[in-house]
C-alpha cells in the first residue's frame, strides 16, 4: 500500500503540474509569437499523455489495494466520505475527454487562444481531483459527517451528512499544502530534466531553448514554492488546533510548554531527543502568533496512541531542506536581477538538478511524515489501523504482485517516452 | 426495485460489454486471423481506455453503494483480485509494447492475449462466484479456491464469455470468415448460460419465465441483429452491444435481490439514505456534464475540420 502510494503520488505531482506548464507556455508562445513555447508545449502534452496512462493504472491499483487491504476502513469511508472519490470519477472522465480535445485539435480553432481554452479544464481537473481525494485524507485526520459517539459506542453509523467531508477542519488546508506542493515538486522535476538537457547540450539552437524553457518553469515553480510555503505553516498551526498529538510528535514537544522553543535536530535515544538545537520561543510565535503561547505536548496523551517519534526527524528534514531550497531560489531571482544570467553557469545548473531530485523526496517525506504522524489512527479517534487491516494471508503473494508492477512500469514508461522522442527531431520542430 | 442497484448494475454492463468485446479481439490475435490485425488494434486502444476508466468508475460506484459488503469482498476476493492486477499490468505493458516496439509484435501480441484471456478467467471466477455463491464457504466468509475456479458455473460461464466475445468482435469489425460462425457462438453461449443459471440459480430462471414478454422481445432483438449482421449491415456492431448491455442488466433484474447463489440480500449491504440521495445528485449532475463533454469531444475531434 505504501509503495503503491509512494509512486502514485510522483505520477499525480506531475499530473496536476504538467497540464498548467503546458498551457502556460500556449498562452505565453501564443502572445509573444514564439515558437519555441508552443513546441514545448506540445512536447510536454505527449508526456503528459503517457503520464496519465500510467498513473490512470496506478491509481486503480491504489483504489482497489485500499478497498481490499482496509476493508473496514472503506465500510465506513463508503458509508460517510464516499462522495469525494465519486465525485472524482466524474472529474477524472471530464479531464480525459478534454484531454483527448486537446491532444486532436491544435489545428481546428480560429480563435487565437481557444485551443488554450480547451486545456483549462484539464488544468482544473487534475487540481480538482487531488483536492477531492484530499479531502477524503482530511477526513481520516479529522472525521466529521456521522455521529462518532454513536459509532464509537454501538458500531453503526448514524446521521450522516455525506457532503460535510468537504468542509471538515483539516479540508481545506490539507487541500492548499497538497495542490501547491504538487505544483513545487512537479515543475522542479520538469526544471530538472530540462536543466540536466540544456547542461549536456551542444547545438546552439537548443541550448537557447532549453534555457528559454528552464527560466519559464522556474518562474512557475517560484511561486508555487512561496505558496506551498505558506501553506505549509498554516498546515502545522492547524495541527496544534485539530490533532494536538500529532502536532506533539512532529515538534519533539513530550511536555506541553509555554515561551516553546523550536527544536532543531537531535538524537532519538531511548524514545528520547538530545542533542538539538532550540531556537527561543518561536515553536510558541509560529503555532500562537505569540511568545508566551502555550502548545501540547505527548505527556498528555497515552502512551499507547503517541505516533512513531521519527516524525520530528521527518518534519526536521523538510524544514531544512525547504530552508536551503528557499534560498537557493532567492540567489537565482538576485542573479537575474543583477543580469547576471544564472542558468549559464555550471554550478546553479548542477545545483538545479540536485534539487530537482530533493523535491521528490521532500513530496515523499512530507507525505509519509503526515501519515505516519496519525498513528496509531486510520481515523482520527475513531478507527485503528489493526482494526481496519485485512489480516488475509492471501494479501502477501498479492502485495508482491503490486511491488512488481511498480518495478516494471516506472522504467517501462521511461523507455516508451524516450523511444518517443528519439523519433521526433526537435531542432526540425523548432525550424518548422 | 432499488435504484442504486440497478445503476450499479448498468455500470458493470457498460463495462461487462466492453471488456467481453476485448476478450473476443485477444483470441482472435491468436487465431489466423492476420489481415483483421490492423483495423483490430486501431480500435483496441479507444476501446480499452473507456473499458478502464469504466472498471474504475464500477469499483467505486460499488464501494458507495454497498460500503458494508466491501470486508466481505476483501475477506473473499482480496487474492485473485490482486493477482488479476498482475496480470492488467503484463497486459497493460504488452500492449504497450505491440504499439511503440518495433520488434517481435506478433509475440508481444500474444503476450497481450494471453494475459487478456487469463484476466477473463478470474474476473469470470469472481463474479460467477459472487452471482453464484460457488467457491466461498459463507458461514465463515472464507474462499475455496480450487472450487471458486474450476466449477462448472464458472467454465460454462467463462466458455460463453469467450465466444460471445469472438462473435462481438466478428459483428463489430465485420470478420467475413465468422460471419455465420458468429451466429451459432451466440446459440451456443446463450444454450450454456441459461443451463448453468438454472442449475445454481434457479429462482432467477423462475423470475425470467414469469415475465415472458420481455424474454420474447430479447430474442426477436438478438434475431435482428443477427439478420442484420447476415445481411452486412453496419448497424449490427452498435445493435449487438445494445443486446449485451440490456441482456446483463435483465440478469441483474431477475437476480435481484440476491447474491451468492441466493444467499445473501443485497439490499442488507446498501448504504444509507443520506449518502445514497448523495450518490444519485452526483451521477444525475455528473452524468449531464459528462455527456456533454463528450459530444463536445465527438465535435472537437471528428466533425470539426482542420484550420488550413
Amino acid at each position: 500500500m505504501a509503495l503503491a502510494l509512494g509512486v502514485h503520488i510522483i505520477f499525480a505531482s506531475l499530473g496536476i503540474s504538467i497540464p498548467l506548464i503546458i498551457i502556460a507556455a500556449e498562452i505565453i508562445g501564443t502572445k509573444i509569437n514564439d515558437p519555441h513555447y508552443i513546441v514545448f508545449a506540445k512536447r510536454l502534452a505527449v508526456v503528459f499523455i503517457i503520464l496519465f496512462a500510467v498513473g490512470t493504472a496506478s491509481g486503480t491499483i491504489v483504489a482497489l489495494t485500499l478497498a481490499l487491504v482496509w476493508p473496514k476502513f472503506m465500510a465506513l469511508a463508503g458509508q460517510v466520505a464516499i462522495s469525494t472519490m465519486y465525485i472524482e470519477v466524474f472529474v477524472f472522465f471530464i479531464e480525459s475527454i478534454f484531454l483527448g480535445i486537446y491532444a486532436v485539435s491544435w489545428n481546428k480553432f480560429k480563435g487565437k487562444y481557444t485551443h488554450a481554452i480547451v486545456g483549462i479544464p484539464i488544468v482544473i481537473g487534475a487540481a480538482a481531483s487531488a483536492a477531492l481525494i484530499t479531502s477524503l485524507n482530511a477526513f481520516m485526520n479529522t472525521p466529521v459527517g456521522f455521529n462518532i459517539q454513536n459509532y464509537l459506542k454501538i458500531g453503526s453509523v448514524t446521521g450522516v451528512s455525506p457532503l460535510a467531508v468537504f468542509s471538515s477542519p483539516t479540508t481545506f488546508i490539507e487541500v492548499s499544502h497538497v495542490i501547491t506542493t504538487a505544483y513545487f515538486t512537479g515543475t522542479f522535476i520538469v526544471i530538472g530534466f530540462l536543466t540536466y538537457k540544456l547542461m549536456h547540450e551542444k547545438d546552439k539552437l537548443l541550448k537557447m531553448y532549453y534555457k528559454k524553457m528552464v527560466r519559464f518553469v522556474f518562474f512557475i515553480a517560484v511561486i508555487a514554492t512561496i505558496l506551498a510555503v505558506y501553506t505549509g505553516i498554516n498546515s502545522i498551526a492547524n495541527l496544534y488546533h485539530t490533532q494536538p498529538e500529532k502536532y506533539a510528535a512532529i515538534e519533539a514537544n513530550f511536555y506541553p510548554t509555554t515561551y516553546a522553543p523550536e527544536h532543531l535536530g537531535g538524537i532519538l535515544v531511548n524514545g528520547k531527543f538530545i542533542d538539538y538545537i532550540n531556537i527561543p520561543y518561536l515553536q510558541s510565535i509560529l503555532a500562537t502568533g505569540t511568545p508566551n503561547g502555550s502548545v501540547p505536548g505527548l505527556s498528555d496523551y497515552s502512551k499507547s496512541t503517541w505516533p512513531p517519534l521519527i516524525v520530528h526527524v521527518m518534519f526536521d528534514f523538510l524544514v531544512g531542506t525547504g530552508f536551503a531550497i528557499g534560498l537557493f531560489i532567492l540567489f537565482i531571482l538576485l542573479l537575474e536581477f543583477l543580469k547576471k544570467k544564472p542558468f549559464e553557469n555550471k554550478i546553479v545548473l548542477t545545483l538545479t538538478v540536485f534539487v530537482s531530485i530533493i523535491s521528490i523526496f521532500m513530496l515523499e517525506d512530507g507525505w509519509v511524515m503526515a501519515e505516519l504522524a496519525r498513528q496509531p489512527w486510520i481515523i482520527y479517534n475513531v478507527l485503528l489501523v489493526s482494526s481496519a487491516a485485512n489480516y488475509s494471508t492471501n494479501i502477501i503473494p498479492a502485495g508482491i504482485a503490486i511491488i512488481v508492477f511498480y518495478i516494471i512500469i516506472i522504467p517501462f514508461t521511461a523507455l516508451v517516452i524516450k523511444k518517443i522522442f528519439e523519433k521526433r527531431d526537435l531542432v526540425k520542430e523548432l525550424l518548422l | 426495485m432499488n435504484f442504486l442497484y440497478l445503476l450499479n448494475y448498468f455500470i458493470l454492463s457498460i463495462f461487462l460489454t466492453l471488456f467481453g468485446l476485448e476478450v473476443g479481439i485477444a483470441l482472435l490475435f491468436l487465431l489466423p486471423f492476420k489481415k483483421y490485425y490492423i483495423i483490430l488494434q486501431k480500435y483496441l486502444a479507444p476501446i480499452w481506455e473507456v473499458e478502464g476508466t469504466f472498471a474504475v468508475f464500477y469499483v467505486v460506484n460499488l464501494i458507495a453503494t454497498y460500503p458494508l459488503a466491501v470486508p466481505v469482498i476483501g475477506a473473499l476476493y482480496v487474492f485473485p483480485a490482486l493477482i488479476g492486477g498482475l496480470f492488467l499490468i503484463a497486459r497493460n505493458a504488452f500492449l504497450a509494447y505491440s504499439e511503440y516496439a518495433d520488434w517481435h509484435k506478433d509475440v508481444h501480441l500474444k503476450i497481450y492475449s494471453l494475459a487478456t484471456i487469463i484476466i477473463a478467467f478470474i474476473l469470470t471466477a469472481i463474479v460467477g462466484s459472487a452471482i453464484s455463491g460457488n467457491g466461498v464457504n459463507l458461514k465463515i466468509f472464507m474462499p475455496m479456491f480450487m472450487t471458486m475456479f474450476l466449477n462448472p458455473f464458472n467454465l460454462v460461464l467463462f466458455a460463453s464469455i469467450a465466444l460471445l466475445g469472438i462473435a462481438a468482435a466478428s459483428i463489430i469489425f465485420s470478420i467475413t470468415e465468422l460471419k455465420y460462425a458468429s451466429a451459432i457462438f451466440i446459440a451456443i453461449a446463450i444454450i450454456g448460460m441459461l443451463y448453468v443459471i438454472s442449475i445454481y440459480m434457479h429462482y432467477a430462471i423462475m423470475n425470467l419465465l414469469s415475465a415472458p414478454s420481455i424474454l420474447i422481445a430479447m430474442i426477436i432483438f438478438l434475431l435482428v441483429v443477427i439478420s442484420l449482421h447476415i445481411a452486412n449491415n453496419k448497424i449490427s456492431g452498435i445493435l449487438f452491444a445494445a443486446w449485451l448491455v440490456s441482456a446483463i442488466n435483465l440478469f441483474g433484474v431477475i437476480a435481484y435481490p440476491y447474491f451468492f447463489g441466493g444467499n445473501i440480500n443485497i439490499t442488507d449491504f446498501l448504504t444509507n439514505s443520506a449518502s445514497a440521495n448523495a450518490i444519485l445528485n452526483i451521477t444525475i449532475i455528473g452524468g449531464t456534464v459528462l455527456t456533454l463533454s463528450l459530444l463536445y469531444l465527438i465535435y472537437a475531434s471528428y466533425i470539426k475540420k482542420e484550420n488550413k
